[in-house]
C-alpha cells in the first residue's frame, strides 16, 4: 500500500491484462490482448458489435477465466482472490439488472455495501455513503420507490449508485450510458471521470465514440478479438484507425471547448475494407 | 400465532378449554402440580393434539421458509418447494412404498424423505452439468420436466395399486397431518428447524442473488456454494415435512407472497416471517380440516388449495396492477 501512495513512481497497475485470450467452442473471441490500467485513469473500450468488448470486460471482472494469458489486480492474479476480497477491490456495473422483487432503490444501493458487512462502524458509514452516492447519481428522489417500477435510465443510475456504494478502487463498467438521455450520459461520465481523477482505475465499454473521446484518458480499440491500439483519444480515435475497424469513414474535428476530437461518421461514402 | 396454537389444541372432536390446555401443558412440563382436569383431557392433548399441532407448525414453517428461499434463488416469485423435485420425489417413493406393501412404522416417511432428497440432488446435479456453474433457469426447467415424469410414474403406480393402497396414496398425495405422533415429531421438527436456521443465514446472499448471479458474485457472494446450500436446506425443510404430512400445496408458494406484502422483499426479514406465516397457514388449515366435516376429516392439502387459490389469485392481481404502470 505504501508504494502506491507516491504518485511520482509508476505504481503497480490496478488492472493488468497479459496476453489474454478467450476461446469458446471453436471461436477465438479474444486474442493476445495486453494492457495496464493504473489508478487515476479512465480507459474506454470501443469497437463494433461482436469485437469482443463484453468478453474482455467479463475477463477483467473475473466472471470468465481466460483460456490464455492472465488478468492481474494489484499485481496478483485475479483467480487468487476470494469473491469477497475481489468485491472490496473492484465493482462491476452491468448494463442492466432486472429485479423480480419490489426492493426500493435505496435497498438496492445498500446491497452494494455487502462486501463490507461486519466491519466496524459499517452500519453508520454504509448508510451515509448510500445517501451520498444517490446524491451524486441524481437518484435520491427515487430512493423510496420500487426499483422495478423505475424507467431504464433511472434503473441504470441506481445501479451505478449501488456500484459506487461498493467503494472500490477499481470499476469495471459495461455501457453505463446505454439507457440514458444526453444530460444523464454526461452526468454519469462526469462522475466516472471525477472518480478517476480522485484515483480510481476505471475501464468502461462505451458505444458512443464521442463520449469516449470527451471523457476517456485512453481508448482501447478492439477489432475481431484483437486490440488494435490503446492510446490517448487523439491517436486512438483517428479516422485512419477507425475506418478499417468500423468499416466507416469519419471526419475528426477539434472539440470547441476541450482538447479532444469530435467524430462525425460519414456513412454514405464508399469505403474500402468494410468488415 | 399463539391463538392458533391454542385453538388447534382446544378444538376438535373433543373440545378442551384453553385454561385446561395450559394446566395440562404446565403439568407436563413439570412447572405446576396436577390441576383440575380429567385423564381423557390430558391424553387428548398430550397424545393427539400436541404432536399434531407441533407438526402442523413445523411442516408449515418448513414449507414457508423453503418457498421464500427458492423464490429468491430462482429469481422467480412463482417458484415453490415442489419445483426442486422434493415433493414429486417424495410422492413417488411414498406411492412405491404403499404399492409394494412395505411395512414398518417408518417405511413411509423414511421412503418419502429419501425419495425427495434423491430427486432434488438429481435435478441439481443435472443443472450443474457442463459449465460447472449452476444455471438456475436450467434447474427450473429440469425440475418441471422431472415433476411431469414423476407425475405420470405416480399415475402408473396408482393404476397398479389395490384398493387399500389406492386410498392411502390418495390420502398422502392430498396431505394430511393425521399421522402425527411424537416419534415422528421429534425426528422432523429438529430437521426443519436446523434447515430453517441455515436458510436464515443466507438472507443477505439471497438479496444479492435476486439481482442476478453475476451481480451477486461481483458483490462477494460465493454463488455456487450459496446456491447448493440453499437448495439443500430447502429440500431438507420441505422433505422432512412432506415425509410425514404428504403434499401440502400452496403454502410454500403463498406464504412468502403474503409476507412480502407486509414486511417487503428483504430476505433477511422475509425468511423468518415466511416460516411464521407458513406455520400459521398450516395450523389454520388443519383446524378447518379437522372441524368442517366433523367427525370425519379432510386432507389438509385440500384445505390449503381451496383457500390458497383465491387468495393467491387476488395477490397476483394486486401485484400486476402495481407493476402495470411501469410497463411490466
Amino acid at each position: 500500500m505504501t508504494e502506491s501512495t507516491s504518485p511520482a513512481q509508476p505504481a503497480q497497475p490496478a488492472l493488468r491484462a497479459e496476453d489474454v485470450g478467450f476461446r469458446a467452442d471453436d471461436k477465438q473471441l479474444l486474442r493476445e490482448v495486453s494492457f495496464d490500467i493504473h489508478g487515476g485513469e479512465l480507459v474506454a473500450i470501443v469497437g463494433p458489435n461482436g469485437a469482443g468488448k463484453t468478453t474482455l470486460l467479463r475477463l477483467l471482472a473475473g466472471d470468465l477465466a481466460p483460456t490464455a494469458g492472465r488478468v492481474y489486480i494489484d499485481g496478483r492474479p485475479i483467480a487468487d482472490y476470494t469473491p469477497r476480497e475481489l468485491a472490496r477491490r473492484r465493482a462491476v456495473m452491468p448494463q442492466s439488472s432486472h429485479l423480480p422483487f419490489l426492493f426500493t432503490a435505496r435497498e438496492v444501493v445498500r446491497m452494494g455495501r455487502a462486501p463490507w458487512e461486519g466491519e466496524r462502524g459499517e452500519r453508520e458509514h454504509g448508510a451515509q455513503l448510500a445517501e451520498r452516492v444517490m446524491g451524486l447519481t441524481g437518484t435520491s428522489e427515487y430512493a423510496p420507490r420500487a426499483y422495478p417500477t423505475l424507467s431504464g435510465g433511472e434503473q441504470s443510475r441506481v445501479t451505478l449508485a449501488r456500484v459506487l456504494a461498493q467503494e472500490t478502487p477499481i470499476l469495471v463498467v459495461d455501457e453505463p450510458t446505454a439507457h440514458l438521455d444526453p444530460r444523464h450520459q454526461h452526468l454519469v461520465l462526469d462522475l466516472l471521470h471525477d472518480l478517476a481523477t480522485e484515483g480510481a482505475a476505471i475501464v468502461a465499454v462505451l458505444h458512443d465514440l464521442n463520449l469516449a473521446a470527451a471523457y476517456a484518458d485512453r481508448v482501447a480499440v478492439l477489432k475481431r478479438g484483437e486490440l488494435v491500439c490503446c492510446d490517448a483519444p487523439h491517436a486512438a480515435l483517428d479516422p485512419d484507425v477507425l475506418r478499417p475497424v468500423f468499416g466507416l469513414d469519419f471526419i475528426s474535428r477539434p472539440h470547441p471547448d476541450l482538447d479532444r476530437p469530435v467524430l462525425i461518421p460519414l456513412p454514405h461514402r464508399p469505403t474500402a475494407g468494410r468488415p | 400465532m399463539i391463538a392458533l396454537l391454542l385453538a388447534n389444541l382446544s378444538i376438535g372432536a373433543f373440545d378442551v378449554t384453553a385454561g385446561t390446555i395450559i394446566e395440562v401443558l404446565l403439568f407436563k412440563l413439570g412447572l405446576a402440580s396436577r390441576g383440575d382436569f380429567s385423564a381423557a383431557e390430558e391424553s387428548v392433548i398430550s397424545v393427539i393434539r400436541l404432536p399434531r399441532t407441533l407438526m402442523a407448525a413445523a411442516v408449515g414453517a418448513g414449507l414457508g421458509i423453503a418457498g421464500a428461499a427458492l423464490q429468491g434463488l430462482f429469481r422467480n416469485p412463482l417458484a415453490e418447494p415442489s419445483l426442486i423435485g422434493v415433493s414429486s420425489g417424495a410422492a413417488f417413493a411414498a406411492a412405491l412404498v404403499l404399492v409394494l406393501g412395505i411395512s414398518g412404522a417408518f417405511a413411509l416417511p423414511l421412503g418419502a424423505f429419501i425419495g425427495g432428497l434423491v430427486v432434488s440432488v438429481l435435478i441439481y446435479a443435472f443443472a450443474r452439468r457442463g459449465g460447472g456453474r449452476t444455471q438456475m433457469a436450467t434447474m427450473l426447467m429440469t425440475g418441471i420436466a422431472i415433476n411431469a415424469a414423476l407425475g405420470s410414474a405416480i399415475s402408473f403406480l396408482v393404476f397398479l395399486a389395490d384398493d387399500a393402497a389406492l386410498r392411502d396414496i390418495a390420502f398422502w398425495l392430498l396431505g394430511s397431518l393425521s399421522g402425527s405422533v411424537w416419534r415422528l415429531v421429534v425426528v422432523c421438527a429438529p430437521l426443519i428447524l436446523a434447515a430453517g436456521l441455515v436458510l436464515t443465514r443466507y438472507g443477505g446472499a439471497l438479496n444479492l442473488l435476486s439481482l442476478g448471479d453475476a451481480e451477486a458474485r461481483h458483490m462477494g457472494v460465493r454463488v455456487e456454494r450459496a446456491q447448493f446450500i440453499i437448495v439443500a436446506a430447502a429440500a431438507l425443510a420441505t422433505g422432512a415435512g412432506v415425509a410425514v404430512a404428504g403434499i401440502v400445496g400452496f403454502v410454500g408458494l403463498a406464504a412468502p407472497h403474503i409476507v412480502r406484502l407486509v414486511v417487503g422483499p428483504d430476505h433477511r426479514r422475509l425468511l423468518p416471517a415466511s416460516a411464521l406465516a407458513g406455520a400459521m397457514l398450516v395450523l389454520g388449515a388443519d383446524l378447518l380440516a379437522r372441524t368442517v366435516v366433523e367427525p370425519a376429516e379432510m386432507p389438509v392439502g385440500v384445505v390449503t388449495a381451496v383457500f390458497g387459490t383465491p387468495i393467491f389469485l387476488l395477490l397476483i392481481d394486486r401485484s400486476r396492477r402495481r407493476l402495470e404502470q411501469s410497463g411490466w
